[in-house]
């Protein structure tokens, strides 16, 4: 499963200037940090939605972190497998719903 | 619960940046951190040691170097600068608010101040900034443990800054976040007044705090804070 930011924070981020990822092999829990992005002076966890093991990580994101603002689902952070628990995810419709709730 | 303000004694930079974690992650409540580091070169998260401070010259003079949690350019920090941090669960945590904070302590001195560059803080009259901020949210929600924290300077020594923050090859091939240059002047006001200037304002805006001095942060966790922000690994890599 390819993760990442969803796409209302990079429009709410103005710009990403440097991102911290696991590396391949590494274990994610659901719920821990298993990287970070820095916008404007403000360095933020990333939280893993599953259970599993990073099966690769997308470097020419690390390289080029602007591409989270102007392609935020292209620019999947990492792609985890073997997983063995995951938390409520929403379809994209359904999240398309959940953010016209927000401000 | 009533806010929390802790006052640093330390002013060495791994036990008061081990120090703000711990407290930023037992944090419940409202907290204000007041500290100062001696003669040390403060980096971003996402930097590159060696491609923002002359580390010949640093070692030289004995200047430490240390590495925040938080986002940013590299700053330096002697007994002239005053450095603040809001501590807060994300739900409470209002920039603009701690700003209003600083500023109105500022005002006592019959200093106006401004927003300047991204979320700075500079004397209004001239734009020279006087004070820099970064930020670090951690957590899921809005009762997530985060922080912001910034700088004051007051008497900080400007020529050692300049000397210190400039890399010794400028043909180096940059990694990482990249510092921002600015114009920065001090207040020249006494840090002692300052810290119970910026307390009135603190209390006044969120009702009487308790004090406590560094020790209120458990040992144990300062302790692997410190020795893990004091890595080489933690330090240089990015």
């Amino acid at each position: 499963m390819p993760c990442g930011h969803q796409r209302l924070c990079p429009e709410r981020a103005w710009k990403h200037s440097f991102r911290k990822s696991s590396r391949s092999g590494d274990s994610v829990a659901f719920d821990t940090p298993f990287c970070d992005v820095e916008s404007i002076k403000t360095v933020s966890d990333v939280y893993s939605p599953v259970t599993g093991k990073v099966i690769s990580v997308n470097e020419e994101v690390i390289d080029n972190p602007t591409l989270i603002n102007t392609d935020p689902y292209g620019s999947w952070f990492a792609v985890i497998g073997e997983i063995t628990a995951k938390g409520e995810l929403l379809t994209s419709e359904e999240y398309d719903e959940y953010i016209k709730t927000l401000k | 619960m009533k806010p929390l303000i802790v006052t640093g004694s330390s002013n060495d930079p791994y036990h008061n940046l081990a120090i703000e974690e711990t407290l930023k992650t037992s944090c419940g409540r409202r907290i204000l951190y007041l500290w100062q580091n001696d003669h040390t070169v403060v980096i971003g998260r996402h930097q590159d040691a060696v491609a923002e401070c002359n580390l010949e010259k640093m070692e030289e003079d004995g200047i430490i170097l240390a590495k925040r949690i938080s986002g940013g350019g590299a700053v330096y920090h002697d007994l002239g600068n005053l450095n603040f941090t809001f501590i807060a669960p994300r739900g409470l945590l209002s920039v603009d608010e701690d700003f209003g904070i600083i500023s109105e302590a500022m005002q006592a001195f019959g200093i106006e101040t401004c927003r300047t560059g991204n979320n700075d803080l500079g004397v209004a009259v001239t734009g020279a900034k006087f004070s820099g901020s970064a930020f670090y949210q951690s957590g899921p929600d809005d009762a997530s443990p985060c922080f912001h924290h910034g700088t004051i300077l007051c008497s900080c020594d400007i020529e050692k800054m300049a000397l210190y923050l400039t890399p010794s090859s400028a043909k180096l091939e940059r990694h990482g976040v990249q510092s921002v240059r600015a114009r920065v002047t001090n207040l020249g006001l006494d840090i002692e007044a300052v810290k119970k200037s910026i307390i009135s304002v603190f209390e006044k805006s969120y009702g009487e705090s308790d004090r406590s001095g560094e020790e209120c942060a458990d040992a144990n966790m300062v302790n692997e804070a410190k020795d893990r922000l004091s890595s080489h690994d933690w330090l240089f890599s990015i």
